[in-house]
């Protein structure tokens, strides 16, 4: 499904995000990515997802090669794949509901499919009684799980979370974890980028270990 | 989602925004509708001053005086004549009785001239010269036209006064343009910033809808709405400025310069292209300023 042959990115010329990087990940698979922190992992993502693009290599999903990919055919990507972001990047201007429902606004799909199928994920995530709060309002844990709703609610192909349990109490952490889990037995792809290793060990899951840039396995 | 559906939805996600972000929208709209009233107020007066400046030129007279004693048919004949010739507007025959009795009007009374005859003073044809035939050269060229028809004695005309006009028009004219650029950029200048920095509280939307994979479209189209919508009232507000600040000057100036804030056309016209310029401008000032934070 993804595949990335010698993949390099540098910043301002020198500063090496990513090295000679090359990893096929297949449909389906459950993957993290580990490494401490500035290896690489976060740029790793935004590769796949297209917001940054590789200085060397290629990367072809669903046998489409992203190398280079034009503007107008980034929107189309991103619709295909869920990302759930460190930060969040939630809007403080509009309410839990509001958040998730965009990322199925911006591929066209009809309001009352739009409704029923945010009030689904919300009730999934067991959420569904802050769908009127403004996300700001919410506890880390709580404002995770909408972040988490917006990138599940367009059932994407693939999963790309940015260490999504950063900001969460163990108990929570598994939780989140768990949820990907499901997710993935359904059929996505799921790619999370983390440095806990406690999770990792706990979860017997293919693991690529990035240091500096390079995969290290 | 349908077109309709889809702008439906864009529209109450304008709406919402314009609702949400109230003030910033509504200073937005006030100072839109400041900027387009300074810019008509200057233009009402330019029009105005340069439509006053436009009627001196029919000053610009030339009297063609003729020979002998003419008769009713040969007066009609030298006036379509006169009029045929290139650079003529119109021709007013002017009888030595008739140039009797505006000599006496000039001066007020009738006994200074008691003793005159009318025949004393010659009949003439009183041409107006077209609007494009008013430079100095140009009214040579049809002076001298008109000098060539064999029955004419001569031709008057002040060469000083035609001058005068047109160094003052050429001057009005390109003061009015350097004023009007000015103020045209100080205007695209002030609304361009202004929609700037709504959009710039706007980024983090922006780069989320982008995130979630939102075309170019999806996330230009309500601020495209709200734009019209701020243009929309940015119109209104400058023609309610506008007809104040006429209502002032008129109020506050003299007889004489009155002329200066006349409208030149009807509210309704004037609201018209008051509310369309200012929805083409805030339209522009939205795309203007979206164009940075498209590229997130």
């Amino acid at each position: 499904m993804i595949d990335m042959f010698h993949v390099s990115k540098s910043y301002d010329g020198n500063t090496k995000a990513l090295d000679d990087v090359t990893i096929k990940i297949d449909k389906g698979e459950f993957l993290f990515i580990t490494g401490p922190s500035g290896a690489g992992k976060s740029t790793l993502l935004k590769i796949i997802f297209g917001s940054e693009s590789p200085t060397e290599g290629q990367i072809i999903i669903d046998g489409r090669n992203y190398y280079r990919i034009p503007r107008k055919e980034i929107p189309p990507l991103r619709r295909r794949i869920g990302f759930v972001f460190q930060d969040f990047k939630l809007l403080s201007n509009k309410t839990v509901y509001e958040n998730v429902a965009l990322a199925l606004n911006v591929m066209g799909v009809g309001q009352r499919e739009v409704r029923r199928r945010v009030l689904r994920i919300l009730s999934y995530l067991k959420i569904q009684h802050r769908a009127n709060f403004s996300p700001m309002s919410l506890s880390g844990g709580e404002q995770q799980r909408v972040a988490i709703a917006r990138a599940l609610v367009k059932e994407p192909a693939i999963i790309l979370a940015d260490e999504p349990t950063g900001n969460l109490d163990p108990e929570l952490s598994i939780d989140t974890i768990e949820l990907f889990k499901e997710v993935n037995n359904k059929g996505t792809t799921v790619i999370i980028a983390t440095h806990d290793k406690s999770l990792i060990e706990r979860y017997a899951k293919r693991t690529a270990h990035l240091e500096a840039g390079r995969f290290t396995y | 989602m349908g077109p309709v559906s889809n702008a439906l939805y864009f529209i109450t996600d304008a709406l919402g925004s314009l609702r949400a972000n109230t003030l910033t929208a509504l200073f937005t709209s006030v100072t839109l509708g400041f900027a387009l009233a300074i810019f008509a107020l200057f233009a009402l007066l330019f029009m105005n001053l340069n439509f006053a400046l436009g009627t001196l030129g029919d000053r610009t007279n030339v009297v063609v005086y003729f020979d002998g004693a003419t008769k009713g048919a040969e007066v009609k004949k030298y006036s379509t004549l006169i009029e045929a010739a290139e650079g003529v507007r119109s021709v007013t025959y002017v009888s030595s009785a008739t140039a009797l009795g505006e000599l006496k009007s000039e001066f007020g009374g009738q006994d200074l001239f008691s003793g005159i005859d009318s025949a004393m003073l010659p009949a003439s044809f009183e041409v107006m010269i077209e609007t494009e035939y008013r430079e100095p050269e140009d009214l040579a060229g049809v002076v001298a036209g008109l000098k060539k028809l064999k029955w004419v004695e001569s031709v008057e005309y002040s060469a000083e006064w035609a001058a005068t006009l047109s160094s003052v028009l050429r001057f009005v004219e390109v003061a009015a343009l350097a004023f009007g650029l000015f103020l045209a950029i100080a205007t695209i200048f002030i609304i361009t910033n202004t929609i700037r920095l709504t959009v710039y509280a706007r980024r983090d939307e922006i780069e989320v809808m982008r995130l979630v994979g939102a075309s170019d479209f999806f996330i230009k189209a309500p601020f495209f709405i709200e734009g019209v919508v701020q243009g929309l009232f940015g119109g209104l507000i400058s023609l309610g400025l506008l007809l104040l600040w006429r209502w002032i000057l008129a109020a506050n100036i003299p007889d004489y310069l009155s002329f200066m804030v006349v409208l030149p056309a009807s509210t309704v016209t004037l609201l018209i292209i008051l509310v369309l310029a200012g929805v083409a401008t805030g339209v522009a000032g939205s795309f203007i300023s979206m164009a940075k934070f498209m590229k997130i």
